[in-house]
């Protein structure tokens, strides 16, 4: 009985010894951060599946250090990182759910203000602002296929009207369904761009442009466009389209299937116009030099874009430059040479006050900041930033100014 | 080809004494040992009067022996069995000699009967094995994930009740890395209907599960370890059947049996059950909107879409012990399921008319011979052909809440409206052969072939015959050499598997906007070796390692031609697997100790996971990324005569991203690596006391309580050196306890249980924090004629 005794004994001592040793990590301490910020980095770190996406903000990105070893928060658990962004807060629709969220980034922590139950579409396809406070979020349907939108009041969440879009084109023959691309707001007028394709994702020839007045969704003219085919990504993951000093809307044309043998182009629609202005073109393949861009771009300002490309030349990963476009004379103007060759994620940069501010993810030591200023044509060195990730999906300013 | 050369010589090299050795062959005697249930034993010591050699009877109680020709005693001596001795003719060509070993407890009040069962033999194989002896668990009401999750090393992280959808994780290892078998047969032959949360405990005898380092007798592509369910090969007749009722409206019913005919010597055997759940337990804290106060609010509500039910018969016929066959059977199994699906990765995700059901029809053969070309060779044979239809539906375009309301919604449930059907046909042979060189050598040649024809599609917009099937083959040829050395104290197991897959699909071509078939062939070589060494008759050392694969599966390799491009360069995942341990038992009296310890490490490379390609909203397969795991186990049981068994085991287990360079580089180190992966358990144990008495109201009798406390350390649900220490989720410490009641009369004729589980109605969850039951009480009545 003795040997009983002791051998229970010993192995219960174990279990509690080891269990005993491992302390669950309390909730408490921390690095406590600022209450409000002005700009934000989504960070991906390690291999997949265990890739988590984590959230730090800062109210500098001039100077000092993001620090992923001290802050940030997972955002996987909460949400999509496909953030719509506005006065100091972040609109998500986090579809498995079907809930849409409002939120904000405070204290180091990301914290959910607003959530209602929303499922009036399937997925945000494209959005735009017509204000500081009505966002309106273009959807499609999984049973019928229609082009919804849905206009939020987004200090209630409220929503404010929703509906079918009416007066689209009708499907051609063989294709079923619809591709959402971009969509913008100018002074009364919905200006979206779509497409037609199969279920096997194989697009017509051509692609389509509508205005639609904002008071009842009705389409008031849509055109098919034959220079190319695809639609441009709306959603918040990406930016292939912009407004440019509130009197045009420039967009471009993806396709999915087949994209290898198609040039990319960037269009335009000069607001007030019920129909796209044909005379104006980019061939964005064929001015980066037969490179192909990626799914990111936006105004800086004074007729000049900024695009993100690869360059397969520069190898198989960080290969990827940015370059700055003149929207008039439709050439190159700039590559910003003096910027680490970037691993892009998804959205690595935005634009304000005619700067751009860009996340590089370099094979170099150390991750920072790069901030070109148009006005002086200078690149000089910002923030650090955390390295040795998997990528930037998305750098951005909470605030328009 | 460099390796498996290599491989080769080796063998040579260590086979040359036992060919030269089996020259000079002098007379022999072979027999079996039973005891007075007719029960095989195992590791009986055989040895010949007045002479110092001897052998123990393997794994099925059989032994062989060599000795110089003529007339000798053999004396066959095993704790806890009387003595026996038989006076033998050692020649050329012996008949095979039947001994019966008494119990010594025939004679003593509580006396444990000390044989030692094959569940302690396995473990002191030279593999890395866990066995589960089921045969002591038929009463038990619990299924069989359950009792295998209190093994050590083992975690099983399932989604909810019965029923429901698990990750049986072995040393870290889990997904497409584990394979199931029964009787060395692919589970999946059986249909979907047939799992590890379904099977009764009744129809099984024992549990092997193989960690890391698989034998060829199991010949499949698992990476990370093989669990193989054996069933009674018992040849005497018996009718065993239970009914299960508990908590949720759960009822569970098995019916197995065998008849022989004893003029023809047909044999008959039934294995059969019907497993019927509502699984509508509680689930605590559930956010619901509510829609007058215009916000989230939190309440228990009971699930309600996750009704389940399986059915499962399988019939066989055949006969045994023929001079042209040891054993041919021929069997027909029909399986059928229906389960409704609650909730998706995470319990915020609610489901309130997702539900799958299928059928499967599985037809096979199979065939035994040993014993021959002078008693030196075995084969072994098995062929089924498997049929199977599994359905998905999910139609409604609703959005569910916890609550059971709905409102409407743009997509369906789980997004897009689908009946969605997979049509798939298998082929599964299997050829094990064995020929034994000498005494202490013995080499096997194995055969697989592995044929699936797969149909998916969706039934709203298309027809089966609208999909043209893909098809996987997949052949191993693996070869085992054995030797024994020292009286079988030491045994090595050298092993090699070649790995063939063929693939053939079609893809869509975007330009020429027609289905293309493409189709690809690859080989493979694994290989292995296991050696165990017992010091002393109770201590004893083990290790043992393989190169393992997870071979590619069509749509990783060609894609679809629309979301996910092809990568023809992809690669198998595969792993360097090493295990290292010791077992130690002991007898004291009428106290019984033995200990297992065991480490392992798990050297994975070349995890396959999608990518997306942003460009065009594609994705790829591609090999991304490498995990190094390793961990230690340790298991401890004491029994005190046939009163007293107490288990108690600890695991812990650390794996961490062993992806040096980030984005497919050669540069750029990335930050986690050699960083811990989270949301994996580290640390689990498990303790398991039962206290039974004999006789103790009636003659033939039984009472046995049992305990059982499993906990499961907090672990990091993310990367734990990264963000806000404040904001990283846990998943909190789990302890859970079980408490039980078993009576047996005439027997064991007639058996109740009552079990109460999670006694404590403590929280419980499982991936991602989905909820399993709280408490939950379930009553079992047994009959068992033997």
């Amino acid at each position: 009985m003795k040997l009983k005794s002791y051998s229970i004994t010993s192995i219960l001592l174990l279990l509690l010894t080891v269990v005993g040793c491992s302390k669950e990590p309390s909730q408490g301490g921390g690095f406590e951060g600022e209450e409000t910020y002005k700009y934000f980095l989504l960070s991906a770190l390690g291999s997949w599946p265990n890739t988590v996406h984590y959230i730090t903000a800062t109210n500098d990105v001039t100077q000092g250090e993001m620090n992923l070893n001290r802050e940030g928060d997972e955002i996987n658990s909460k949400g999509t990182y496909s953030y719509i962004v506005k006065n100091g807060y972040i609109y998500n629709y986090k579809t498995d759910q079907r809930v849409f969220k409002k939120m904000k980034y405070t204290k180091d922590k990301l914290v959910t203000e607003l959530e209602i139950p929303f499922s009036y579409i399937n997925d945000i396809s494209a959005f735009t602002w017509v204000d500081d406070n009505t966002l309106l979020v273009f959807g499609d349907t999984s049973d019928v296929e229609r082009i919804r939108y849905t206009v939020f009041d987004v200090r209630t969440l409220k929503v404010i009207k929703q509906g079918d879009v009416t007066g689209l084109e009708p499907f051609p023959q063989g294709y079923e369904y619809y591709s959402i691309g971009s969509a913008a707001y100018i002074d009364g007028v919905v200006y979206l761009q779509y497409s037609f394709r199969s279920a096997k994702w194989v697009y017509p020839s051509f692609y389509n442009f509508a205005t639609i007045s904002y008071n009842d969704f009705k389409v008031i003219k849509s055109e098919p466009d034959n220079r190319s085919s695809g639609a441009s990504s709306g959603s918040p993951y990406f930016r292939t389209s912009f407004i440019k000093d509130n009197n045009s809307f420039y967009y471009s044309c993806f396709t999915r299937t087949n994209s290898e043998n198609n040039d990319i182009y960037l269009f335009r629609i000069i607001a007030g116009q019920e129909t796209i202005d044909r005379s104006y073109e980019i061939n964005l393949t064929k001015t980066l030099g037969g490179l192909k861009p990626e799914t990111a771009m936006d105004y800086i300002g004074d007729n000049k874009m900024i695009i993100s490309y690869r360059d397969p030349a520069k190898g198989s990963s960080y290969n990827a430059r940015y370059a700055i476009i003149d929207l008039e004379t439709k050439r190159v103007v700039r590559v910003l040479t003096e910027l680490p060759l970037d691993e892009p994620y998804e959205l690595g940069f935005f634009t304000q006050d005619q700067k751009v501010y860009m996340a590089i993810n370099s094979a170099e030591e150390g991750n920072y900041v790069w901030i070109y200023d148009l006005k002086t044509d200078k690149v000089t060195k910002g923030m650090t930033l955390p390295d040795k990730i998997s990528g930037f999906a998305r750098f951005d300013k909470f605030y328009d100014k | 080809m460099r390796p498996f050369k290599e491989i080769f010589f080796c063998f040579l090299l260590l086979l040359l004494p036992s060919l030269l050795s089996a020259q000079g062959t002098v007379g022999k005697v072979k027999g079996i040992v039973l005891d007075s249930q007719s029960t095989p034993v195992i590791g009986v010591s055989v040895t010949i009067k007045g002479s110092t050699t001897g052998v123990q009877t393997d794994l099925d109680g059989k032994f062989e022996l060599q000795y110089k020709e003529g007339q000798h005693t053999l004396i066959f001596s095993y704790v806890g069995l009387l003595e026996e001795s038989r006076n033998v003719q050692f020649n050329s060509s012996p008949k095979s000699l039947t001994v019966v070993m008494k119990d010594e407890a025939s004679v003593l009040d509580d006396v444990v009967v000390s044989v030692k069962g094959k569940v302690d033999a396995l473990k002191e194989q030279a593999f890395a094995v866990s066995a589960v002896d089921m045969k002591k668990l038929a009463n038990s009401t619990f299924d069989l994930n359950q009792i295998l999750n209190k093994s050590s090393g083992i975690k099983v992280r399932q989604q909810g009740g019965v029923g429901s959808d698990y990750n049986f994780s072995v040393n870290g290892m889990s997904g497409k890395a584990v394979k199931f078998f029964i009787d060395g047969v692919p589970l999946e032959m059986l249909g979907k209907g047939v799992d590890m949360n379904t099977l009764p405990v009744n129809m099984a005898q024992r549990v092997e599960i193989y960690k890391g380092v698989v034998p060829v007798h199991l010949s499949t592509d698992a990476m990370g370890g093989a669990v193989d369910i054996i069933t009674s090969g018992n040849s005497k007749d018996y009718l065993d059947a239970s009914y299960t009722t508990g908590s949720f409206n759960t009822h569970k019913v098995n019916l197995n049996g065998q008849l022989k005919d004893k003029s023809t010597g047909i044999i008959m055997r039934l294995n059969s059950f019907y497993n019927y759940s509502d699984n509508d337990y509680t689930m605590r804290n559930m956010k619901i909107y509510n829609p007058s106060a215009e916000k989230y609010e939190y309440r228990d509500v009971k699930r309600f879409n996750d009704r389940y039910k399986s059915m499962f018969v399988m019939a066989e016929f055949g006969i045994e012990d023929k001079s042209w066959a040891d054993m041919l059977f021929v069997g027909v199994s029909h399986s059928l399921f229906d389960k409704q699906i609650q909730t998706g990765s995470n319990q915020d995700i609610v489901y309130g008319g997702v539900n799958q059901d299928g059928s499967a029809n599985n037809y096979f053969l199979k065939y035994k011979k040993k014993d021959l070309i002078n008693g030196r060779f075995d084969v072994n044979y098995y062929v089924g052909l498997s049929k199977s239809l599994d359905k998905g539906t999910d139609t409604l375009m609703r959005k569910y809440s916890w609550d059971g309301s709905y409102v409407p919604s743009a997509a369906s449930e789980l997004g897009s409206p689908s009946l969605s059907r997979q049509n798939r046909d298998r082929v599964f042979s299997q050829l094990t052969t064995e020929f034994r060189l000498g005494d202490f050598h013995k080499v096997n040649f194995n055969h697989m072939l592995d044929y699936v024809k797969n149909r998916s599609y969706n039934e709203l917009h298309e027809s089966k015959y609208d999909v043209y099937p893909t098809k996987m083959t997949k052949q191993i040829f693996s070869f085992n050499y054995q030797q024994d050395w020292f009286d079988r104290r030491w045994t090595n197991v050298f092993f090699a598997k070649y790995y063939l897959v063929d693939l053939e699909k079609t893809v869509f071509n975007s330009s020429t906007r027609k289905d293309k078939l493409v189709s690809s062939q690859s080989g493979d070589w694994g290989y292995g070796i296991a050696s165990t060494f017992k010091i002393t008759k109770e201590f004893g050392l083990k290790a043992s390692f393989e190169k393992s694969y997870r071979l590619l599966e069509p749509e990783e390799i060609f894609g679809d031609g629309i979301s996910v491009t092809s990568n023809l360069n992809l690669r198998p995942e595969n792993s360097y697997n090493y295990n290292f341990g010791m077992y130690y038992s002991q007898r004291f009296n009428d106290h019984f100790v033995r200990v297992d310890a065991a480490g392992y490490i798990r050297d994975t490379k070349d995890y396959i996971y999608t990518v997306p390609n942003l460009f065009n909203s594609t994705f790829k397969y591609e090999n991304l990324s490498n995990i190094f795991t390793r961990g230690v186990e340790a298991e401890f049981n004491y029994q005190y005569k046939n009163i007293v068994n107490v288990m108690a085991n600890i695991t812990y287990n650390y794996a961490y991203d062993n992806t040096k360079y980030a984005n497919g580089s050669d540069n750029v180190e990335s930050a986690t690596y050699k960083k811990e992966v989270p949301n994996q358990p580290w640390l689990y144990g498990n303790i398991d006391v039962s206290i039974g008495q004999d006789n103790l109201f009636q003659k033939d009798s039984r009472i046995e309580l049992t305990y059982g406390v499993s906990i499961t350390e907090w672990f990091y649900k993310n990367w734990q050196s990264y963000g806000n220490k404040k904001n990283i989720p846990t998943i909190p410490r789990q302890t859970l306890h079980d408490v039980g009641i078993n009576y047996s009369v005439a027997k064991g004729k007639y058996n109740f249980a009552l079990n109460c589980t999670n006694i404590g109605n403590a929280l419980a969850y499982d991936n991602f924090k989905l909820q399993k039951q709280g408490r939950a009480f379930y009553f079992k009545f047994r009959y068992s004629l033997k």
